[in-house]
């Protein structure tokens, strides 16, 4: 039995079943969620409540590509200057496409990644190009995904490994 | 004031994306019209006619208000909520929002905060050095800490999201994907501040230009 430290979520068995069919299937009922996992509706219809407020995100996305955007990860230098100064410059620079942005420790030459979405390899060309224009900046790299190959955060396994 | 600042946001967010939408059907539909007539000139393609709704494709339709709904979920709005926004009874929207679900327009995800049970959020850069793209990106999604792989053009080949408890968990998942034929080099990546919150990501995400 574990408790999450900040939220105090007890994360035991049926918590993590209840997490794992959820994940699963984000519409499942709580009626069908009770008899898979074999436990009271009303535990599951209060547990589940608590794990949505608390440790379960769930949101509504659209398909990008069915939208005609296509989808890279940009690897930015930053090489002078307030990181996050020069961060928050790139994303206003670049609003309509980046995504999300994140600063970043590990590569000595990467230290912030956007995630960006653009119609055309010209879009992407500026994008870059308004990033390389700035003084702060030592490289810009680019990585456009084509294909997800796996995703399996259906599994809470790893909580355990607290 | 504020609500009509809001209903104005509303309103540009709709039709940015059925600009877009439109932009793709009509760039579909050429193609379709291209393939029809060199194999029948006489065959007309119904969804140019079709002025009340876009034509994605033969399943997939969207209309101003199916659009202004979609801007409202992905900005996290609850049924009940978008109904008294657009002033439409709640039984429509939840009709709509079936639908737009069922057609792939738009979807839900559930998923575990780690990060907030204090687990740290990577990104692994794979190079490799064979064509055996798809067989290295599957053995990496399979490694525990793995969450997804996405197989990217442009720097590097493939990108690993990893969600690790210490630097020891990250240093064997390292060394577990060194030690699979074919890769030829690693860069890694901990996030250690990120400037989007979910909600803005996801309102982002409608912003679409025109």
């Amino acid at each position: 039995m574990l408790y999450n430290s900040n939220s105090r979520v007890l994360l035991d068995k049926v918590n993590k079943d209840i997490i794992n069919e959820l994940v699963a299937d984000p519409y499942s009922t709580s009626e069908r969620i009770a008899k898979r996992i074999d436990v009271p509706l009303s535990t599951v219809q209060r547990r589940r409540i608590t794990l949505e407020r608390s440790i379960l995100n769930k949101t509504y996305g659209l398909d990008l590509g069915l939208l005609g955007w296509r989808i890279a990860d940009l690897l930015i230098g930053i090489d002078k200057g307030d990181l996050r100064s020069t961060a928050k410059n790139i994303i206003q620079q670049n609003s309509e496409n980046i995504i999300s942005a994140s600063l970043r420790i590990g590569s000595p030459e990467i230290n912030m990644v956007a995630q960006i979405r653009y119609k055309s390899s010209q879009e992407l060309h500026q994008v870059l190009q308004n990033i390389r224009a700035l003084d702060t900046i030592g490289r810009v790299e680019w990585s456009e995904l084509v294909e997800e190959v796996a995703n399996d955060n259906t599994d809470v396994s790893r909580i355990t490994l607290i | 004031m504020t609500i009509l600042f809001e209903n104005i946001y509303i309103l540009i967010l709709s039709l940015y994306i059925i600009d877009m939408i439109n932009h793709n059907a009509t760039r579909r539909n050429n193609g379709n019209n291209h393939n029809n007539t060199n194999n029948n000139n006489n065959h007309v393609n119904k969804s140019l006619v079709s002025s009340s709704a876009v034509e994605l494709s033969p399943t997939k339709k969207i209309d101003p208000l199916d659009a202004k709904i979609m801007s409202l979920m992905v900005s996290g709005l609850p049924n009940k909520q978008i109904a008294g926004k657009l002033k439409v009874p709640l039984s429509t929207i939840q009709r709509r929002t079936r639908k737009l679900i069922e057609k792939g327009m738009i979807s839900m995800r559930a998923e575990v905060n780690l990060q907030m049970m204090g687990f740290k959020k990577g990104l692994i850069h794979v190079y490799i050095s064979n064509g055996n793209i798809d067989q290295i990106a599957r053995k990496i999604s399979l490694l525990e800490p793995i969450e997804s792989v996405g197989i990217h053009i442009g720097n590097s080949d493939m990108i690993g999201n990893v969600i690790y408890g210490d630097s020891q968990q990250l240093l064997q998942t390292i060394s577990d994907i060194k030690k699979i034929e074919g890769v030829d080099r690693i860069v890694w990546s901990e996030e250690v501040y990120n400037f989007t919150s979910n909600d803005n990501k996801m309102a982002n995400l409608l912003n679409f230009k025109s």
